[in-house]
């Protein structure tokens, strides 16, 4: 449901590299938001209505809004030095089943421009497109940014996505009360544009709990692969979610139900990957669940949740008739 | 991979609700804003406001034999804007007909009367302004911004760089370091230039209603809301954001009554234009130089920039990307 990510410099320049970064959390609230109040509290521009859909599962997509760079872009160890940027990135909300909310921002990175920063209006007519100044090898970058070890020099994606997320916070019908704890999750994607070319991609997990994406692919594809990426991180922070609320569950001193109902009735009926995935993407979703098997997972981890629930209600019961036997 | 697309069969189920839909628009090629004046200027005598038309119409005629219009016959359209915003009498009738009848003399035809005030907020009560507000990114600090600083400009400030700086270092040495001001995207020197946006004095005329109904917009914002206006780049849901009112032979006494822009010649050309010249007198040079600062950090939106490409594309219009370059001006000499 992406809006059209057009040609991006006026010029005719295309952008070599597409970096980007999804960020994904329970949204602040107790009880998810009715499409009609989703709709206005992602209409984060006035005089313009957010993007939605009602079927199979309510989604609502912000408008972009845009922040200002200059910032240096990551490059691995002895790739040289790192090439400074200046221009703007985009950033949208979206916010699926009334109930999940994820930051997502990207931005196009022209290599080879201008070699010294211009006045702003040069920047402010293409939106979401940065130039570096300095020459950089598209791999590099790709490389660089994927690392994802961020500080106040390097660009931050993450960041930008999270203060998108926050622009919720003040909204009216959220309640600050979530009944559940929940980690925000992160994934980080990097495109090398390669027209032509025959298009690959690595979906990575390492150990600091981040996803990585990379990919290799045609301009026209962007949008579609900028909606991947939203869907592959919502599944996987659904999955961790529901993971961590049953291994929570488990732990002595705790009320399971406490952290059971929760995940069950917030969690249980959101699991539908296809749901918004665009065509042109469903090979590359199957080729990963044939090897991570995402959905197999989920159902696993949702048959354990409810053989927990359903064993704790016969214990409840029993309970009950041996106090009502005595 | 891409390819592998498991069931070729076209969809059944088609569900697109996408928010905002933008919408075509009937375009000139140039406005050209012919003159302007202040409200205590249009309350007085007649022969300042007449000089000032019989100086615009040469260059009236002149925008016209030049419009840049890709080889199609050229679409010129007139505009004044009727400053009502910071004072205004209940005398609307008497100024129109003053000031139609005194361009008409000059042989300046005004085809659309439009109100300052309009450019805050609309007849409706739609807060037209906070559309530039809202779009307004504060320039990056060189090396500064690396993605997560708030995208909109809150002080009320629009600069081109940074301030020059003066403190005192060791209070015992008493010495001073002064560091001058910079523009960011300077050309070898710089032309610092800090703009004031809106103050909390209260809305002109109206009554306290919130934090941005007690904006009191400054002389450029609402100029530069206005030059936005008529390049067609400020929509609400996809519609111009300020739309044109055929006049219905009869002005309203009081101001806020008038419709935001009035159609006061039939036969005119669209109000809405690829480009815009504004002739005005030579005191508005700061004005308009502040004018092009705001537009340099408005960032409009996407769908709406491709509408107007589109537009332009298909009948050959040139159209430069970056906005301040659809403007131009003619400033009219001072003095009598």
């Amino acid at each position: 449901m992406a809006r059209p990510v057009g040609p991006s410099d006026p010029g005719g320049q295309r952008p070599q590299v597409v970096l980007g970064a999804v960020t994904t959390g329970l949204l602040n609230t107790s009880e998810p938001l009715p499409l009609e109040a989703a709709r206005q509290a992602l209409a984060l521009l006035p005089g313009v209505s957010p993007d939605w859909h009602r079927h199979p599962i309510e989604q609502v997509v912000s408008p972009d809004i845009f922040f200002g760079l200059d910032c240096r872009l990551a490059v691995p160890p002895g790739a040289g030095s790192q090439p400074r940027v200046i221009g703007t990135a985009r950033a949208r909300a979206v916010l699926t089943a009334g109930h999940i909310l994820q930051g997502s921002a990207r931005v196009e990175v022209l290599l080879d421009a201008n070699r010294r920063r211009l006045p702003w209006a040069h920047y402010a007519a293409r939106t979401g497109v940065v130039e570096a100044i300095n020459r950089a090898d598209p791999a590099d970058l790709v490389t660089g940014f994927l690392q994802g070890a961020v500080n106040s020099t390097v660009l931050d994606l993450g960041k930008t996505g999270a203060y998108v997320m926050s622009l919720l916070d003040r909204v009216p019908q959220i309640d600050r009360q979530p009944r559940l704890k929940t980690e925000t999750g992160r994934l980080l994607w990097a495109v090398h544009v390669q027209d032509g070319a025959e298009p690959d991609s690595l979906v990575e997990l390492r150990d600091d709990g981040m996803l990585r994406v990379r990919i290799g692919t045609p301009a026209e594809l962007l949008p579609q692969f900028v909606e991947f990426c939203e869907i592959l991180a919502l599944h996987h922070w659904l999955l961790s979610a529901l993971r961590n609320a049953f291994e929570r569950s488990n732990r002595r001193g705790r009320r399971p139900e406490g952290e059971l109902d929760p995940a069950l009735s917030y969690l249980g009926h959101m699991w539908n990957p296809e749901a918004h995935l665009p065509h042109e993407m469903r090979g590359l979703w199957q080729r990963l669940e044939n090897e991570a098997q995402l959905t197999w997972e989920w159902k696993s981890t949702v048959t354990r949740v409810r053989d927990k629930v359903s064993l704790l209600t016969r214990k409840a019961i029993e309970e009950a008739l041996h106090k009502e036997v005595v | 991979m891409f390819s592998a697309v498991p069931d070729a069969a076209p969809s059944v189920f088609h569900e697109r609700n996408q928010g905002t839909t933008v919408q075509n628009l009937g375009l000139s090629h140039l406005s050209v804003a012919v003159g302007h004046f202040y409200m205590d200027e249009l309350e007085n005598g007649e022969e300042p406001i007449r000089t000032q038309f019989e100086r615009v119409k040469p260059w009236l005629d002149a925008a016209k034999a030049s419009a840049i219009s890709g080889g199609e016959r050229p679409r010129v359209s007139t505009c004044f804007l009727v400053d009502d915003y910071f004072q205004h009498w209940p005398d609307a009738p008497q100024i129109m007909e003053k000031l139609l009848r005194l361009s008409r003399e000059a042989g300046v035809t005004i085809d659309y009367v439009a109100r300052e005030s309009a450019c805050a907020r609309r007849l409706d009560g739609f807060q037209t302004a906070e559309l530039v507000a809202t779009r307004l990114l504060e320039e990056p600090f060189p090396e500064g911004a690396n993605g997560g600083r708030p995208p909109i400009s809150m002080s009320g400030w629009m600069s081109n760089g940074k301030p020059p700086r003066e403190s005192r270092v060791l209070e015992t040495m008493e010495s001073h370091v002064w560091e001058p001001a910079h523009e960011f995207g300077e050309r070898n020197h710089s032309i610092y230039l800090d703009v004031e946006l809106w103050d909390s004095q209260g809305r002109p005329g109206g009554e306290d209603d919130g934090e941005l109904g007690n904006r009191r917009y400054s002389c450029p914002f609402l100029a530069a809301v206005w030059q936005l206006i008529r390049l067609g780049l400020l929509r609400q849901d996809g519609q111009p954001a300020l739309k044109v009112t055929d006049f219905d032979g009869e002005w309203r006494t009081e101001w806020d009554q008038c419709p935001d822009i009035v159609k006061v010649n039939p036969s005119a050309q669209p109000f809405y234009a690829y480009r815009s010249l504004s002739i005005l007198p030579r005191t508005f040079l700061p004005i308009e130089h502040s004018v092009q600062n705001i537009i340099n950090h408005f960032l409009p939106d996407p769908a709406v920039v491709e509408s107007l490409d589109r537009q332009a594309g298909a009948k050959n219009v040139p159209l430069p990307p970056v906005i301040a370059d659809r403007l131009s001006h003619f400033f009219l000499a001072g003095g009598n």
